[in-house]
């Protein structure tokens, strides 16, 4: 067992070395959108496989991010940068970058947004959750994601959408109800999870605080998760 | 659809890396851009800015050694290189948020964390270009200062409901508060605090209170907004404003120290921690204050000559007079340019730190350094400091030089009764006759006189004649409210009549930027504003600058 310092200490080592990895992810992705952009997806015979690392670097280098947060948000570092967002704009943004991906593989991926729909939310961070749940979907979907928003009693709800055969039992969640926890042990989404409720969380205005949900839709027809922000 | 291009778009990408530059070339390419420039740190591009007009900015915010992209930022703005159509990206391998929270004055346009991909960058860059357009005619009339037609525009735009309703209502707030309108100010503050508490909207309430003399309740709301948003300096700022107020100097100082831990760059916020220090005789903690402006400052358009003398009297505190002295003299080293207003500010400065320093020697012959730039360049020296020099002559049993000044500080202010009875009450204090101040005040009437010749020669045709008197006249007085707006009219007459060019509008737009007014411009100066803008626009539309 070490002592309660050392460990510290060494939370900050990961932290600084996570940021490292993060650069050199960001000069590999910058490389990989080169080669994808100059091989045409019709004449180039690897081009679904570049797309596929592409996406997986994505994917390591939002985990990352991730880490990073939540190491931010456990020293008490994390402070929230909220601001007006117009809801549809910021959602077509998220789903840009996996719109070819998706398609590639022949599933629709579609955004169902009032047009005039104004929230209040920090930007990157959500985005970071959003893209997280996105990436999941692409992994268990049948053919179609959707990603939906309304406002519901005071909160802006984003929903994301799969029909693949919906989140095992154990992952059913909603953190209104006090008693439900995430259990860190059993499925590998647990982190993207824990995540997900602690952004929600860190979103407050007035006696308002964001929260999430993981339900199934009625005759197994696929999963769905909810964001809530004030 | 359209399809969106950016043909014909001058792009600058700021980047030290070079394996970045090309590959936002090649993601920019896509779009057809077909004319874009490198520049590898901050000086080059601030030398390309300065040469050359730029559709989009793209910033890297670390730019390895020298300027950071928020000084490229900042410098671009303050000077004005940049108009107000430019679209500034700051991209960052950083979170953003700390960037966003550290600001003091500008912010870029939008902030892109890398990595990203073209789609995304495409992406932000349409929607700017809409926002840009959605706002140009409201930051126009801020640009001329017209807050009143710009809040009327806010009001038109907010009745339709949009969809950046709280934006407009944040812009429309700021200029409520620019006009000391704060009743209105606090009724659009209500309607977004019934709706949310969101942080602007909180420092703006507090500052409504701050302008209306409540600092309690101002400092109430800056302390708990402060408190729940370590992060937001800006309201640190604000908190340490109303200590000030107060009186409470140690108070305001910890607030800023706090805000000043979390931005160590701005160097706008060391210059009110380093004064506020020397306030409360903390002389360690003003030292090294203005030592990290002196030192990450260099590479700041906001280090000033100021700075060096604040830290020189904060070694004359100390007793360390030999690092007062290679202060001072590291000062004139840096701002030695003949005929800029820094050079002139130097030496008035060394004047003041001598003077301190009880040297009597040295502030003599500094003062004549002071004389000797003030005949090569009158223009440069600024009308509060030739009356402080002027006192300081006096005292000094220099009462030649003493007078030039006081009557160059006349000329400035020939039609300003407060300033005129400011000067009249210094040079009471300085034992100077009433009867020799009568006699220095004749300057008004020379100016008058003066001003009275141009006039005419403009009202009868002689209009180059008029041109030529006027600019000589702002030239030597370059503070002065009707010698500066004259010189502008004279100069829009001339190119109504025959055509506006680059260089006309240029000096015109200088006269223009000089004048100063407490509270709502002047009738003249929005209606010569709007007659620059119009004259301005026909050379603009030779080249189309316009977004498809």
């Amino acid at each position: 067992m070490k002592n309660a310092k050392n460990s510290m200490d060494f939370s900050t080592i990961l932290a600084s070395s996570v940021h490292d990895m993060k650069n050199s992810l960001a000069m590999l992705l910058g490389s990989l959108n080169e080669i994808t952009n100059q091989c045409e997806p019709k004449t180039c015979p690897v081009h679904e496989k570049f797309r596929r690392i592409q996406h997986e670097t994505q994917r390591v280098n939002r985990d990352l991010v991730l880490l990073l947060t939540l190491y931010k948000m456990d020293q008490g570092k994390y402070y929230l940068n909220a601001d007006e967002v117009l809801v549809e704009d910021y959602l077509e943004e998220v789903i840009l970058e996996y719109k070819e991906l998706l398609d590639g593989h022949g599933i629709t991926l579609s955004l169902q947004c009032p047009q005039d729909l104004v929230g209040y939310f920090d930007r990157d961070i959500v985005s970071s959750v959003l893209k997280t749940i996105i990436s999941n979907a692409y992994q268990y979907t049948q053919d179609s994601i959707t990603v939906s928003a309304a406002k519901v009693d005071g909160f802006i709800e984003i929903n994301i959408i799969d029909n693949g055969p919906g989140y095992p039992s154990h992952m059913i969640y909603d953190n209104t109800i006090p008693s439900t926890g995430i259990n860190f042990e059993t499925g590998n989404t647990g982190l993207g999870l824990y995540f997900s409720q602690q952004v929600a969380n860190l979103h407050k205005s007035k006696d308002k605080t964001g929260y999430i949900q993981i339900r199934n839709l009625t005759n197994n027809t696929g999963g769905c998760f909810s964001i809530f922000l004030p | 659809m359209k399809l969106w291009s950016l043909k014909k778009k001058h792009i600058l990408i700021i980047d030290d890396f070079p394996g970045m530059r090309s590959m936002l070339c090649n993601m920019l390419s896509v779009f057809s851009a077909e004319s874009i420039t490198e520049a590898s740190n901050g000086e080059e591009a601030i030398q390309l800015i300065t040469d050359n007009h730029y559709d989009v900015i793209l910033c890297d915010y670390n730019l390895g050694n020298g300027k950071d992209g928020q000084q490229v930022l900042e410098e671009a703005k303050e000077k004005e290189l940049i108009p107000y159509s430019t679209i500034y990206i700051m991209t960052t391998a950083e979170n953003t948020s700390e960037m966003v929270m550290g600001a003091v004055e500008y912010m870029p346009d939008d902030y892109l964390s890398k990595p990203f991909t073209k789609e995304v960058l495409i992406s932000r860059l349409k929607k700017l270009v809409d926002r840009k357009e959605n706002l140009r005619k409201i930051s126009l009339s801020i640009q001329q200062r017209d807050y009143v037609s710009a809040i009327e525009m806010c009001s038109k735009l907010l009745d339709k409901k949009p969809k950046n309703r709280y934006e407009l209502l944040k812009i429309q707030t700021d200029l409520y508060i620019r006009i000391k309108d704060y009743q209105h100010a606090e009724e659009n503050i209500r309607i977004v605090l019934n709706e949310r508490e969101i942080p602007w909207a909180l420092l703006y309430l507090g500052q409504v209170h701050f302008y209306r003399e409540e600092y309690d309740e101002a400092k109430y709301i800056f302390e708990d907004l402060s408190e729940d948003n370590p992060n937001y300096l800006f309201a640190h700022d604000w908190l340490a404003k109303v200590h000030e107020k107060k009186g409470d100097y140690v108070l305001s100082q910890e607030s800023l120290s706090k805000a000043v831990t979390r931005s160590p760059k701005s160097i706008k916020r060391q210059k009110i921690l380093a004064d506020i220090s020397f306030k409360n005789k903390d002389f360690d903690t003003s030292e090294s204050a203005y030592r990290k402006i002196v030192r990450t400052g260099k590479h700041s358009c906001y280090l000033s000559p100021d700075d060096f003398s604040g830290l020189a009297r904060v070694y004359i505190q100390k007793g360390m007079s030999v690092d007062a002295v290679s202060t001072i003299n590291s000062m004139k080293d840096l701002f030695c340019q003949p005929g800029t207003d820094d050079n002139i500010k130097t030496k008035v400065n060394e004047v003041l730190i001598y003077d301190e320093m009880l040297n009597k020697e040295k502030t003599v012959s500094s003062i004549q350094a002071v004389m000797s730039e003030f005949e090569r360049s009158p223009g440069s020296l600024h009308s509060a400091d030739a009356v402080t020099i002027a006192t300081l002559c006096y005292k000094n049993a220099q009462d030649e030089d003493a007078n030039k000044l006081i009557r160059h500080a006349i000329r400035n202010n020939h039609d300003n009764q407060s300033a005129i009875d400011e000067i009249i009450s210094t040079l009471t204090d300085m034992n100077v006759s009433q009867d020799f101040i009568k006699s220095l005040m004749k300057t008004r009437e020379e100016v008058v006189e003066l001003n009275n010749r141009g006039v005419k020669l403009a009202t009868t045709g002689k209009i180059e004649d008029s041109i030529s008197l006027f600019l000589k006249a702002s030239s030597a007085m370059s503070e002065n409210t009707v010698i500066n707006l004259n010189t502008a009219q004279s100069l829009i007459m001339h190119m109504k009549m025959s055509g506006a060019t680059d260089d006309l509008i240029r000096v015109t737009k200088k006269h223009l930027d000089r004048v100063t007014f407490d509270g709502k411009p002047s009738e003249k100066y929005r209606m010569l504003t709007t007659a620059y803008r119009e004259l301005k626009d026909t050379i603009e539309n030779v080249n189309d600058r316009v977004f498809p």
